[in-house]
């Protein structure tokens, strides 16, 4: 798929992922990365982004065999932000299909 | 690729972050070379999954930490849009009205005090040039032309007060202006 498409959402899947629960990087890495088929090296950068712009924290917590595993937690800010991105994903889509399909309805017109 | 060089070549990509930065980058992806092994999965098959080190070190780069004027202005571009914040706009009204206001018209009336002197005193200079060519002051010619050059150069002085003075207090109004409209919105943090 179109990587341009991934870019611009990635950031929203990994703040609705997190809404879940707290996860850790590989976990997180290995479940977006085989629904959505990007590197499992793309979510560490948006994570780091989304880190230094608060919303999301790190903590680190043992592992049962292992040493400790950063953690992220989604934070108040976070939460908000999910809302508003997920709202304004959800705008976008639609409008995309209406076009999408009113292409589709024109084409059989001819 | 195994885990070392896949490392060792992302810490070459990541050239121009601080090291801090780097070493943080470097042990998140240390764990999840180790988290993918604990899974069963080979060096280099985490290494392959991870996508090119290049790549990742460009989006870690783009994403760095915005510099602190920059965040400033997004913060406020955000607060305007939620609207003045109501402590803010009472602190800012009050701050006018009791200091700034009276604070600015003294200063004002100051500096306009010194741009009358300065130019009380070029009209004297004038008088002193008049009289000397006219040859009102035949007796005491030199004694005028001393006095008209004594006064210029503390005019000189008066003026360069006064020019810096409406300087600084045009620049500190800029400042002040800037300042209000930042705690109408925000508030004081």
């Amino acid at each position: 798929m179109n990587s341009q498409f991934k870019k611009g959402v990635l950031d929203l899947c990994v703040l609705a992922f997190l809404s879940n629960g707290d996860s850790y990087g590989y976990n997180l890495a290995d479940c977006m990365a085989s629904k959505i088929q990007v590197a499992d090296g793309t979510v560490y950068p948006i994570l780091r982004k989304l880190a230094s712009e608060g919303y999301v924290d790190t903590y680190l917590k043992e592992s049962q065999n292992g040493p400790p595993r950063k953690y992220y937690h989604l934070t108040e800010l976070g939460k908000t932000k999910l809302d508003k991105d997920r709202a304004e994903w959800e705008e976008f889509s639609k409008a995309v299909d209406e076009v999408l399909s009113s292409d589709k309805e024109d084409r059989g017109d001819e | 690729m195994n885990k070392k060089e896949y490392l060792d070549s992302l810490e070459k990509e990541l050239e121009g972050m601080s090291y801090k930065e780097a070493k943080d980058i470097l042990s998140d992806i240390t764990e999840h070379f180790d988290s993918g092994i604990q899974a069963g999965k080979t060096e280099e098959e985490i290494a392959e999954g991870l996508g090119d080190a290049a790549e990742m070190a460009r989006e870690f780069k783009k994403g760095l930490t915005l510099p602190a004027v920059i965040k400033n202005k997004q913060k406020f571009e955000d607060a305007k849009k939620t609207g003045p914040d109501t402590f803010g706009v009472v602190f800012v009204v009050l701050m006018a009205i009791f200091v700034a206001i009276p604070l600015w018209i003294t200063i004002f009336a100051a500096l306009f005090f010194v741009a009358s002197v300065f130019v009380g005193i070029l009209g004297i200079i004038g008088v002193l040039i008049a009289g000397v060519v006219s040859g009102m002051f035949s007796g005491f010619v030199l004694s005028a032309i001393f006095a008209a050059l004594t006064l210029l150069f503390f005019d000189i002085f008066v003026f360069v007060c006064m020019f810096l003075g409406f300087k600084y207090l045009f620049k500190l109004t800029g400042v002040y202006v800037k300042w209000s409209k930042k705690v109408w919105y925000q508030g004081l943090e």
